[in-house]
């Protein structure tokens, strides 16, 4: 299988900037695996367009990965997030120390922002991880800077919402895994 | 929270992006996907739909053939995509019956968009869980969402005491190729998707020909893992070596979505003895009827008490029979 046009350039640019692009892709996805994904159906958009793409491709790359999130790309299941929230959530409990809340809150937030609608996450991670302006996440999304701040104001909002629990102590669950894995080796019968 | 939740999210997407690295030959892999596609379109295009590039996985799902054994990885990429966008896909409800190889009652679950609810009735028999304070003989839980107060939460409830609490429901989202192939029985179905992606791109599971499953000629997927951390310091399991699961999703041709998977579970102690068990999982699609989808939600009983989280148990899926 021959090499075609474009690969060697979308080649060095994976090599010089690569990483960059791998880690918006990851944040916005929330998993390596589908930020690989995501990378993976950017470089097709990139490679099908080869021809038309007239600007830097870095930029057409970057554009297309943040487009292809707003958009849902894939129907993703809901479930996941769900699940990852409440796994950060049951990790949290009963640590004690602020620090590792503090610690457990962040990825707990990171989980909670697959929860988001895909324009409004991807308005969240230009504006607050890559700290765009409005203005810069309204170009690259191709919506209104009003778009972009009413996204961003509710995303946020419902962060905070979603984080509610990690704020009540006293209603924190305990872990449903060790009580489950708890069950499961008594229910083996197997203990020495 | 005394930090401004944008400090902490950024804190925490740096985390978890701090270690990312473009996956090597993504970009051949991107080209070949395209390549894919455009066959695939041109072969629609001319009306020879059916004999895309990929003539021999369709092969293999029609039935009929001889079983040829094991595929071309590329079969495997197929059919699983098909299967996980199924799952995605689908808007029915999803119900799924689990038995279990240890003398325990079977789960019964209903799953549908955002709700779900799982219910387990029998008798436990209370020597298999001596510490357990929860387990008296018959159970009747529940577990899933509910709406509270305009909001959707999760709920664990026993049925024969009337009391329930608010419960996180089963945890663990696919990570890397840590994916664990035995805790998608727990999670149900409609989260199956990722977890067979993440499999699939980690080579654990592959199209192993077909099998008849009430009375439909299924695509069998089968899968392998051997979890050398599954154990890891719990009381009772010293001396337990890696969890092996041996997974089989069964699929129907006709629409991808899995009818059956099985579980084989076994860990060996350090004496020889080995700790095995089996998990039966029946899937059914249920038309989106009004009272189809309300199985999916926890009708919590009036009157029921509010107890501390860990009052009681849920239902129990035991990995294993026994030594």
């Amino acid at each position: 299988m021959g090499r075609e046009p474009g690969d060697t350039a979308v080649e060095r640019l994976l090599a010089e900037r690569g990483q960059d692009l791998m880690r918006a892709a990851v944040a916005l996805t929330g998993s390596r695996a589908d930020g690989e994904d995501l990378l993976q159906a950017a470089l097709e958009r990139l490679l099908k367009n080869w021809r038309r793409v007239d600007t830097d491709l870095e930029a057409y790359l970057r554009r297309t990965l943040y487009n292809l999130a707003a958009d849902g790309w894939r129907r993703r299941g809901r479930w996941r997030g769900r699940l990852a929230e409440f796994r950060s959530q049951a990790r949290a409990a009963g640590t004690g120390s602020e620090d590792v809340a503090a610690v457990d809150l962040r990825d707990a937030l990171v989980r909670l922002l697959q929860q988001l609608p895909p324009r409004q996450r991807a308005v969240v991670v230009l504006r607050y991880w890559e700290q765009r302006t409005e203005a810069e996440t309204a170009a690259l999304l191709g919506c209104t800077e009003g778009t972009v701040k009413s996204a961003a104001a509710r995303g946020l909002r419902r962060l905070r919402e979603l984080a509610g629990p990690w704020q009540e102590p006293g209603d924190l669950p305990a872990s449903p895994k060790r009580t489950q894995l708890g069950t499961e080796i008594e229910a083996a019968g197997g203990r020495p | 929270m005394n930090r401004a939740v944008e400090d902490l999210l950024r804190e925490g997407l740096d985390r978890l992006t701090s270690d990312a690295q473009v996956p090597p030959g993504v970009t051949g892999k991107a080209r070949t996907h395209l390549r894919r596609k455009k066959i695939a379109v041109r072969a629609a295009l001319v009306g020879g739909a059916a004999a895309v590039a990929t003539a021999a996985v369709v092969a293999a799902t029609v039935p009929g053939r001889v079983d040829p054994g094991p595929f071309h990885a590329r079969a495997a990429a197929y059919v699983v995509t098909r299967v996980a966008n199924a799952l995605a896909a689908t808007n029915k409800v999803v119900y799924t019956r689990t038995t279990f190889s240890a003398p325990f009652p079977p789960v019964e679950a209903w799953y549908h968009g955002n709700g779900f609810r799982q219910i387990q009735s029998g008798y436990i028999a209370p020597a298999l869980m001596p510490r357990s304070p929860w387990a008296q003989g018959q159970v009747s839980w529940g577990v899933g969402t509910a709406v509270f107060h305009g909001r959707q939460i999760y709920v664990r409830v026993d049925y024969r005491r009337y009391e329930w609490y608010r419960s996180p429901p089963l945890d663990l989202a696919p990570d890397g190729c840590t994916t664990r192939l035995d805790i998608v029985e727990g999670n149900g179905p409609p989260d199956w998707a990722p977890y067979l992606r993440q499999a699939l791109s980690c080579g654990m599971v592959k199209v192993a020909g077909h099998a008849w499953v009430g009375g439909v000629r299924t695509i069998r997927l089968a899968g392998s893992q051997a979890d050398p951390h599954f154990w890891g310091n719990r009381p009772g399991a010293e001396g337990l070596g890696p969890m092996r699961v041996d997974v089989a999703f069964y699929v129907n041709p006709a629409t991808y979505l899995p009818v059956l998977v099985v579980w084989h579970n076994s860990s060996h102690w350090k004496g020889g003895k080995v700790l095995r068990g089996t998990v039966r999982q029946q899937v059914r699609l249920l038309p989106p009827t009004p009272g189809n989808t309300a199985k999916a939600e926890v009708a919590m009983p009036a009157g029921f008490r509010k107890v501390r989280s860990d009052a009681f148990g849920g239902p129990v899926w035991p990995y294993f029979t026994g030594d």
